[in-house]
């Protein structure tokens, strides 16, 4: 009987809270509060009927009580409380693994793109030339000639927009030397980060020729990059 | 047999000064809902003996206010019970609820003392 | 923190991670923003639209920019947005020819188009290699798309384009142009 009271009390309490996901809480701290009482007649002399019977009586009127807590439980806020929750978590992690991650490796990847052993290059310049296609700069750094007669490209590119993705750059445009030969471009690789860093191969490049020229145009779209290739002690990488 | 006493702990006697009392007892240590009966019990000598079930709706008031924060713990017994702590919010509310309670408090006597006042 | 506060910087959080989320998405509201993004980001245009049409992907956005026309398509996705297709760059026009076109085809889903510099040219009919004629008279401006598919994703069948011949209002052939190569160019 006892415990049927306590049972019957709860329920009338809680079937007056609308939101559902907060009355096993409530419940837990009404009935842990029914408990130390029904204790405190215990050890007053009741036995476990009457206390848990009186324990029950002086919690008072069940559905004021409920009425009462429910008012301070709004499922509306509540709702909003686990919707946004959820919401806010799922993009957390989406951030996390499709922006945060990338955009760090991106910019901790010192070279994703093989490295020239150092006994295999001829000259090495360092290029500082930068141009703007749209909304793309692009950075020419290095330039490689290595002992197979190509000539190594290495540039960087990124967008200065904020959104969007885009496409990769098609090319750099049409590769030529201060002799006037015109070459064909080789292999490029790139590792496609946030900041881009790219390769582009010229093979059979001019051992004799001492300015490279990248010529874009493309679309109303146009620049010119030349750059000095000095060859001499200095350049060259001896082993 | 122990008589149940009919007054609610938000009405009656204790009338507004429901949250002074209930922050005054968190502000001195962390306690659970029994445990803040309990005490009311036993300060005012058995006079303050409520319905308690109703004490909870004003702890999730107090709590939705921000004046206090509620969290889980383990007591001696190794029960684990929903305990409240009172927040900064709460200790300025106090001290504010403590003003008022001297200021109405002090009204009141003046008004039984029968001070009368003159005007000029 | 109470449940309204955590409520309120649940939304802040969304507030702050969802414009970057949605920015670097590649989602776009509406088609015509893909497909101004899509050229810009490929360094072509900015094209003017002659023309839109739905396809089952998304959309076809006939264009011209300067000396160029072009197709360029954009995907719908989840409904409400847009992302970008393939084909943004163009042709270049030449002029001196009566019709200049060019066709391609994306999975199961073919386009022709091109634009008429001989405005005595009033029907344009292409032949498939199955046989099939497709004509278009009605142009938008100088231009025209005739669209087609090839079988099903996992059934293709062979409908390249063969021919193609522009009549003027006698119905004599102002232009011909004959293929038998492959299409010009799978998604980008």
């Amino acid at each position: 009987m006892p415990l049927y009271e306590k049972e019957n009390f709860l329920e009338e309490v809680l079937r007056l809270i609308r939101f559902p996901f907060d009355r096993e809480e409530i419940r837990a701290e009404l009935e842990n509060h029914i408990t130390d009482r029904t204790n405190y007649y215990k050890e007053q002399g009741y036995n476990q009927e009457s206390a848990a019977g009186l324990a029950v009586k002086n919690m008072g009127e069940a559905k004021e009580i409920g009425r009462a807590l429910n008012k301070q439980h709004n499922p509306v806020l509540g709702w909003l409380w686990l919707v946004t929750n959820g919401l806010a978590f799922i993009l957390a992690i989406l951030v996390i693994l499709n922006l945060a991650i990338p955009f760090l490796s991106s910019l901790l990847s010192l070279n994703g793109i093989d490295k020239i052993p150092a006994s295999d290059i001829i000259y090495q310049i360092d290029a500082n030339e930068k141009v703007r296609l749209d909304d793309t700069v692009i950075r020419f750094t290095e330039v490689v000639y290595d002992k197979d007669g190509d000539l190594n490209i290495y540039y960087k590119y990124y967008d200065t927009r904020l959104w969007g993705l885009g496409w990769s750059l098609p090319g750099i445009g049409s590769i030529s030397d201060n002799l006037g030969n015109q070459y064909l471009t080789g292999g490029s690789s790139g590792n496609g980060g946030v900041i881009s860093r790219n390769r582009q191969v010229i093979p059979d490049f001019a051992a004799a020729a001492d300015t490279l020229i990248i010529d874009y145009d493309s679309y109303n779209r146009k620049y010119r990059v030349e750059i000095p290739l000095q060859e001499g002690d200095e350049n060259e990488q001896t082993k | 047999m122990a008589e149940v006493k009919s007054m609610q702990i938000d009405k009656g006697l204790l009338g507004g000064s429901t949250t002074l009392l209930l922050l005054s007892l968190l502000s001195e240590s962390d306690r659970y809902g029994y445990e803040i009966i309990r005490e009311l019990e036993q300060r005012s000598d058995q006079t303050f003996q409520f319905k308690e079930g109703t004490l909870y709706p004003v702890l999730h008031k107090l709590e939705n206010s921000g004046y206090v924060k509620s969290y889980l713990a383990k007591g001696d017994t190794g029960k684990e019970r929903k305990y409240y702590r009172i927040t900064k919010n709460g200790v300025q509310q106090l001290a504010e609820e403590k003003k008022k309670w001297e200021v109405f408090s002090v009204s009141v006597n003046k008004v039984l003392d029968g001070e009368v006042h003159a005007f000029v | 923190m109470n449940r309204r506060n955590k409520v309120l910087r649940n939304l802040l959080i969304l507030a702050v991670l969802l414009p970057p989320a949605f920015f670097r998405s590649g989602l776009y509201l509406t088609p015509l923003s893909a497909h101004r993004h899509s050229e810009r980001s490929i360094h072509y245009g900015p094209s003017q639209v002659v023309h839109i049409q739905d396809f089952e992907q998304g959309k076809y956005i006939l264009c011209k920019y300067d000396k160029w026309i072009s197709c360029n398509t954009v995907n719908q996705q989840w409904l409400f947005f847009w992302r970008f297709g393939n084909q943004v760059t163009g042709i270049e026009n030449d002029p001196a020819k009566a019709v200049c076109y060019s066709w391609n085809q994306s999975y199961q889903y073919c386009k022709a188009y091109g634009i008429l510099n001989d405005d005595r040219v009033k029907k344009i009919e292409i032949t498939l290699s199955d046989g099939t004629i497709l004509t278009q008279t009605d142009f938008y401006e100088d231009m025209f798309l005739l669209t087609w598919t090839s079988g099903t994703k996992n059934d293709r069948q062979n409908r390249d384009m063969e021919r193609i011949r522009g009549y003027d209002s006698n119905h004599s052939v102002l232009y011909e142009d004959s293929l038998t190569g492959s299409p010009l160019g799978e998604s980008q």
